[in-house]
């Protein structure tokens, strides 16, 4: 009978629990960011190279500290500039692909196997050896394929989201230590934001979402398999959800502050690129892996991925044996 | 020594070649038209992304639809073919020959319920570099 296993993960719900921060939500912390910016600047106070001959007074310095941070939010633009939703989406079109192969909309399967069951004989049996018996799997693999790409998605889009949370997460550090300025001796600051950045985390995390179905596949899906079979761009998968990049936010002067805080950006960008290739590195062993079976030697291995292709002549059926579907010799009788 | 064949399980041979099994074939043609239309949101999906995932992704994707299920259906409609050749076969050296025919034939008159007839029609797999529905001129020049 009908055989097919359907496939399903967990991605998505692993995905969903990654808090999304919106452009907005962003935009306002960052807003902040340049007034404490500002007001620090400000607070530190022109220091000893500024002149009074020129006849700027202090308070003409003061307002000239104004708009002098306005850089700040253009720093963080291109880690907030992916939107959650677009990967999300050809994830769930996806869908669409998996769903003509699951077990139901494939039950025509079931009364092709009732038919061929009726018979004996060569024929009958070279047909189950090899269509019958190694389709369910296939198609199985068919699914497979199909939640290992969506997979790979979801975890694409732990990093959009992540990557967001985590430039906001360095956008309120940096807050937090220029308002921290004067705390110290000498006007400097004694603050400093030690925190982990969490892109790769993130991603493995998604990666290493629970799969249904995938149990028996004869096949190893890089990402299905939680990433584990494959250490890929330094990520060892299967440990690298507490994997955080260590990073801190600190500095004596608004300059050295906001330079450490490119430093976290950088990394960010960095932790960024790194889980993508990680990503994609899985993509390609699955490719390799597919392909591998493609193009084995052995039929066995090839079923696993592609039904059964016959030659242009009935008794081909039976891989090479000429065999007569002449009644009289059997090979198409009922069984005794 | 065996019974003869019986007619009906020629009969339920044909129907597993000419039917059901080209109805297996559909659900690879809808399967790989879906995956085909993924393809349109592609840039979108991975806009801002600066390494080699994109590629990666895609590359997946294009085996699976073009390697995997067009060949698919490819051979699905191919095993089904040869399943109802032999069981046409099987009734040209027997007696149920004409019986066969004639009953095939009979799928034809109206009012047979188009689920016993062969699928009229198997929505092709397409292959990844096949225009999308979408990109097709259409009629009045527009699109």
């Amino acid at each position: 009978m009908n055989d097919i296993v359907n496939i399903s993960g967990d991605h998505e719900e692993k995905v969903d629990a990654i808090t999304y921060y919106n452009d907005s939500e962003i935009e306002s912390v960052l807003r902040e960011l340049v007034k404490a910016a500002e007001k620090a600047r400000k607070d530190e106070g022109p220091g000893d190279d500024w002149e009074t001959g020129n006849g700027q007074s202090i308070r003409d310095w003061v307002d000239s500290v104004d708009g002098t941070y306005d850089w700040i939010p253009e720093r963080f633009e291109r880690f907030y500039e992916r939107w959650a939703a677009f990967p999300r989406g050809m994830a769930m079109n996806l869908d669409d692909a998996k769903e003509p192969l699951k077990s139901g909309p494939m039950s025509d399967l079931n009364p092709v196997d009732t038919a061929v069951a009726r018979w004996a004989g060569d024929s009958q049996e070279a047909f189950y050896e090899n269509f019958l018996s190694p389709f369910p799997g296939a198609v199985t693999n068919h699914q497979g394929l199909i939640v290992e790409l969506q997979a790979g998605l979801y975890a694409y889009e732990a990093v959009v989201r992540s990557m967001r949370a985590a430039a906001r997460q360095i956008a309120k550090e940096t807050i937090n230590v220029l308002e921290g300025m004067n705390s110290g001796f000498f006007g400097s600051s004694d603050e400093e934001a030690k925190f982990g950045l969490a892109v790769v985390a993130a991603a493995a995390g998604v990666i290493g979402a629970a799969v249904t179905g995938g149990g028996s596949l004869g096949i190893t899906f890089a990402i299905i398999a939680g990433g584990g079979s494959v250490a890929t761009y330094g990520i060892d998968w299967a440990n690298a959800t507490d994997d955080e990049t260590p990073h801190h936010i600190q500095g004596g002067t608004v300059a050295d502050i906001l330079e450490s805080m490119q430093t976290a950006l950088n990394t960010l960008w960095d932790d960024v690129e790194k889980a993508e290739r990680g990503i994609a590195a899985l993509f390609e062993a699955t490719l390799d892996e597919v392909n591998g079976h493609l193009t084995s030697s052995s039929s066995i291995n090839k079923r696993t991925l592609l039904p059964h292709e016959p030659d242009d002549k009935v008794p081909d059926l039976t891989d090479g044996d000429d065999i007569s579907i002449d009644p009289e010799d059997g090979d198409f009788r009922e069984r005794d | 020594m065996a019974d003869k064949v019986s007619f009906d399980n020629v009969w339920e041979l044909w129907r597993a070649g000419a039917i059901h099994m080209q109805n297996l074939a559909s659900q690879y043609g809808e399967a790989a038209t879906a995956l085909h239309r993924t393809g349109l949101s592609q840039d979108q999906a991975f806009q801002g992304c600066t390494t080699n995932l994109p590629t990666a992704f895609a590359n997946l994707r294009n085996a699976v639809q073009d390697q995997v299920f067009v060949v698919s259906q490819t051979n699905l409609i191919k095993s089904g073919e040869a399943l109802a050749d032999i069981a046409t076969r099987f009734a040209e050296r027997d007696d149920l020959n004409g019986r066969l025919l004639d009953k095939i034939e009979g799928l034809d008159e109206p009012g047979t319920n188009p689920d016993s007839r062969p699928p009229s029609y198997v929505p092709e797999a397409p292959k990844s570099g096949d225009p999308h529905p979408e990109d097709q001129p259409r009629p009045g020049g527009g699109y």
